[in-house]
C-alpha cells in the first residue's frame, strides 16, 4: 500500500459508492487487473490531482470523468498482460508511426520516434524488470492524445538538446546570420527604461488565454490557424484578437508612458509611433523560453504555477 | 525571431529563462487540456503555463490532432432563435430584392411599350430593335443561357466524384481550346472503370501507341489526380464541353490514351480518398480532401463502426460482426464472413488494423481479436487459440 492510504484524504470517500460500477465499465478483470488494484490505481491517480479539500461530490465527478476502460488497458500492459497488449498493438501500432509521421514530418525521424517510444511502452530494462510508460498515464485524455503528447514531448526534448549540440560555427555555415549590436540596443529601446515597465504593466492587465495567443502568434511564429486550433475556435477569431490586443497593448503602453510623466508626443516618440518597435517589445516580454525539461513528473496537489 | 529583435531582447530573453517556472504540466494534463476535458479552474490553471513556457506551447501545438477541424464541422449545428432568425431573415431580404428587381424590369419595360407608339412594335424605322425584337432576343438569350445552364449541370453531373452511371456522350457545343479535350475525357468519371470489359477495351486502344505516349500519359495522370484530389472545382471548369481535336496523330493518340489515364487517376483518386462514418453508422467518402462527402453504399443494412484502408482496399466494420471488404477504392462492397472453424464472429466489431492488403487484425467489443494473413479468406481468433 502506498502512503496515500495511510493519509487519508476527505475525498477519498467519494471512491467506494461508485468504484464498482468503475470496475465493470473498465473491465480492468480482463486485463488482468484485480478490482483492489484498480482501485488502489484511482486513489493514486485522485492523490495527483484532487487537492486534499475538494468536497466527495467533485472527487466523484472527476473519477467519473476518467477514462477509465483506456486506462484499465493502459495499465494492463504496464503489467504485462498479454491480451491487453494484444488489443494495444490492434488499436495503436499503426497509428503510434502515424502520429509520429505528423509530429516529425520526416519519415526516418518518424520511426526513430516511434520505435522509441515503443520500447518506453514496453518498458522492460537491462535486469528484465517491466517499467512502462503506460503505468503513467491517468485516464485524463484519450489514450491515443496521451501518445500523441508523449511523442510531441519526446521530439521537442530530443530537437532541443540536438539544437543546443549545434555550435556557433555550424550554424553559421547553415546561413543562420548574427545582427550586429547597436548602441540603441545595448542601452534598451531608444534609450528609454520605461517602455519595458510600461509593457510589463500592459501585459499584466490582460487574461491569460489573450498572453497565449500573443506569444503563440509573435513568439512562437504560429499561424493563426494553428491557435485557433489548440483553442477551438475559428481562425478569424483570433485574427480579429490578435489586432484588437495589438491596439489596446499599443493604448495601454502609451497611457502607462503618459502616466509616468512623458507627454503624448513623447511617449509616442518613444515608441517611434511604429508598431514593429511594440511588437519587438511583445516578443521580449512575453518570452519565458525555458531551457528546463519539458515536464516535471508530477504536479503537487493544490499547487497552481506562477 | 524576427530580424528586428535587437540585442537587449535576447538578452532579456536569457534573463527571463533563469526566472521559468519548474513546473510544468505532465502529458495526461496537456491531453485533456488540448481535448477540452479538464473543469474549468484546471483548464485556467494549464492556459497560464502555456502562456509563459515556450517548449510546452510547442509541445501542445505539436500534439494537437489533425482532424479538429473536420471533427468541428461535423459536430452538430447549434440551433438558437437568434441564428434561425438571421438565417430566414437573410432569405426574406434575398426573395424581397430579387421580387423588386423582377418588378423593377417590368415596369421599365411596360413604360417602354406605353411611349412608343403602338403600329411600330415590331420593327423601327431607324433598323433599331423594337420592344418585340428585344424579347426575341432576351428569348433567344434566354435559350442560351438555358443551353449554358444544361451544359453546365451536365458537366457537373459528369464530374460527380467516383459515380458509377454509364458513361453520357459529351455535348456537342463549342467550348475550350482542343488541348483541354484530353483532359476534358478524362475527367469524366463517368466512365464505367467497374466494367471490366470496358477497361480491357481501354487497354487495348493505348497498347499500340504506349512507346511514344508514356510520357504524355504520365504527365496527364499527374495532372488529373492533382485536380481529382485536390480542386473538384477547376475540374468541372476543365469539364465544358470542347471543340472536337483534328484528327491529327497525337490527337487520335489522345482520344485513345484518355480513358487510361482517367483510369489510373480513378483508381489514384480512390487510393487517396478520405473515409469516415457517420453518427448512424454510414459510411462516406471524399475525393477532395473532406471538402464534400458522399455516402457509399453497403447493398444491406449495416451500423458501421471503424474503416481502414490499404491501397485500395476499405475495410469496414461494424455492430453483429459484419466486415465489408472493397477491392476497388470503395466501389464495391463485399460482405466477409469471418469464421474459424465452426467458431462466426458476432460481436461488435470495435477497431481494425491492415499493414498490408493481405495481413490484417480486428478487435471486437469483447476485446477477441482475429488475424488473417491471406487478405480476409481466412480468420484466426485469439480466442480459439486459447
Amino acid at each position: 500500500m502506498s502512503s496515500t492510504v495511510q493519509s487519508v484524504p476527505g475525498w477519498a470517500s467519494a471512491l467506494p459508492p461508485i468504484c464498482d460500477a468503475l470496475c465493470v465499465q473498465s473491465r480492468c478483470v480482463d486485463w488482468g487487473l484485480d478490482p483492489t488494484d484498480f482501485e488502489q490505481i484511482l486513489l493514486n491517480i485522485g492523490a495527483k490531482y484532487i487537492p486534499v479539500d475538494t468536497p466527495a461530490r467533485e472527487a466523484a465527478a472527476f473519477f467519473q470523468a476518467l477514462r477509465v476502460e483506456e486506462l484499465a488497458l493502459a495499465r494492463g500492459c504496464a503489467l504485462g498482460n498479454e491480451r491487453a497488449w494484444e488489443v494495444f498493438l490492434t488499436r495503436y501500432r499503426e497509428k503510434l508511426f502515424e502520429m509520429a509521421l505528423g509530429i516529425a514530418r520526416e519519415g526516418a525521424t518518424a520511426r526513430e520516434l516511434a520505435d522509441s517510444l515503443y520500447a518506453d511502452l514496453y518498458g522492460v530494462n537491462s535486469r528484465g524488470e517491466r517499467v512502462s510508460k503506460l503505468a503513467s498515464y491517468t485516464g485524463r485524455g484519450s489514450l491515443e492524445g496521451w501518445l500523441r503528447t508523449v511523442l510531441a514531448q519526446e521530439f521537442v526534448n530530443r530537437y532541443r538538446k540536438t539544437r543546443r549540440d549545434t555550435s556557433l560555427d555550424e550554424e553559421v555555415e547553415q546561413g543562420r546570420q548574427f545582427a550586429a549590436v547597436t548602441p540603441e540596443a545595448e542601452a534598451g529601446l531608444g534609450g528609454e527604461e520605461r517602455i519595458p515597465q510600461a509593457v510589463d504593466a500592459a501585459l499584466a492587465a490582460i487574461s491569460s488565454e489573450d498572453r497565449y495567443v500573443l506569444a503563440s502568434y509573435y513568439l512562437d511564429g504560429r499561424t493563426l490557424a494553428e491557435v485557433a486550433r489548440t483553442l477551438r475556435v475559428h481562425e478569424s477569431t483570433i485574427s480579429r484578437r490578435v489586432d484588437k490586443l495589438a491596439k489596446g497593448l499599443r493604448k495601454g503602453v502609451l497611457a502607462s508612458l503618459v502616466g509616468q510623466g512623458m507627454t503624448r508626443r513623447q511617449a509616442e516618440e518613444a515608441l517611434e509611433t511604429d508598431v514593429r518597435d511594440l511588437r519587438v517589445d511583445l516578443r521580449a516580454r512575453l518570452a519565458q523560453d525555458s531551457a528546463a525539461v519539458a515536464f516535471s513528473p508530477r504536479m503537487a496537489p493544490g499547487e497552481t504555477p506562477k | 525571431m524576427s530580424e528586428l529583435l535587437p540585442k537587449l531582447v535576447s538578452s532579456r530573453l536569457a534573463s527571463l529563462e533563469a526566472r521559468s517556472e519548474a513546473w510544468h504540466p505532465d502529458a495526461d494534463l496537456l491531453t485533456a487540456f488540448l481535448e477540452q476535458g479538464l473543469p474549468q479552474g484546471e483548464q485556467g490553471v494549464v492556459l497560464s503555463h502555456l502562456a509563459g513556457c515556450g517548449p510546452c506551447r510547442e509541445i501542445a501545438s505539436l500534439a494537437q490532432p489533425s482532424g479538429v477541424e473536420v471533427q468541428t464541422v461535423l459536430a452538430a449545428p447549434k440551433s438558437g432563435w437568434l441564428r434561425g432568425f438571421w438565417r430566414w431573415g437573410a432569405l426574406a431580404a434575398c426573395a424581397v430584392v430579387a421580387v423588386s428587381l423582377v418588378l423593377h424590369k417590368r415596369e421599365n419595360r411596360s413604360m417602354a411599350s406605353m411611349l412608343l407608339p403602338s403600329g411600330t412594335g415590331t420593327i423601327s424605322t431607324e433598323g433599331k430593335p423594337s420592344p418585340n425584337v428585344r424579347t426575341e432576343t432576351d428569348t433567344a438569350n434566354n435559350q442560351n443561357t438555358q443551353a449554358a445552364i444544361a451544359g453546365a449541370l451536365q458537366a457537373e453531373r459528369r464530374v460527380a466524384p467516383l459515380s458509377v452511371e454509364p458513361a453520357a456522350p459529351p455535348p456537342e457545343v463549342s467550348g475550350l481550346a482542343s488541348n483541354t479535350m484530353a483532359r476534358e475525357e478524362v475527367a469524366s468519371p463517368a466512365l464505367a472503370v467497374n466494367e471490366p470489359a470496358d477497361a480491357a477495351k481501354m487497354k487495348a486502344q493505348a497498347v499500340p501507341e504506349r512507346e511514344d505516349a508514356k510520357v504524355d500519359q504520365l504527365a496527364l495522370k499527374k495532372e488529373i489526380t492533382k485536380d481529382l484530389s485536390a480542386k473538384p472545382e477547376v475540374l468541372a471548369d476543365a469539364a465544358v464541353p470542347a471543340t472536337p481535336v483534328a484528327p491529327t496523330d497525337k490527337g487520335d493518340f489522345r482520344a485513345s490514351a484518355a480513358p487510361m489515364a482517367n483510369f489510373g487517376a480513378l483508381s489514384a483518386a480512390r487510393a487517396a480518398a478520405a473515409w469516415q462514418l457517420t453518427d448512424a453508422g454510414d459510411l462516406q467518402r471524399s475525393v477532395n480532401g473532406g471538402k464534400d462527402w458522399e455516402s457509399v453504399s453497403m447493398n444491406q443494412p449495416a451500423r458501421l463502426r471503424v474503416v481502414a484502408t490499404t491501397g485500395l482496399q476499405v475495410w469496414a466494420g461494424g455492430n453483429a460482426g459484419l466486415l465489408f471488404l472493397s477491392q476497388d477504392g470503395g466501389g464495391h462492397f463485399t460482405l466477409v464472413r469471418v469464421q474459424q472453424g465452426q467458431s462466426l464472429l458476432t460481436g461488435d466489431i470495435v477497431a481494425l488494423a491492415f499493414s498490408g492488403p493481405q495481413h490484417g487484425r480486428l478487435e471486437t467489443s469483447a476485446h477477441d481479436v482475429w488475424t488473417t494473413s491471406d487478405g480476409g479468406k481466412s480468420w484466426q481468433s485469439s480466442a480459439a487459440a486459447k
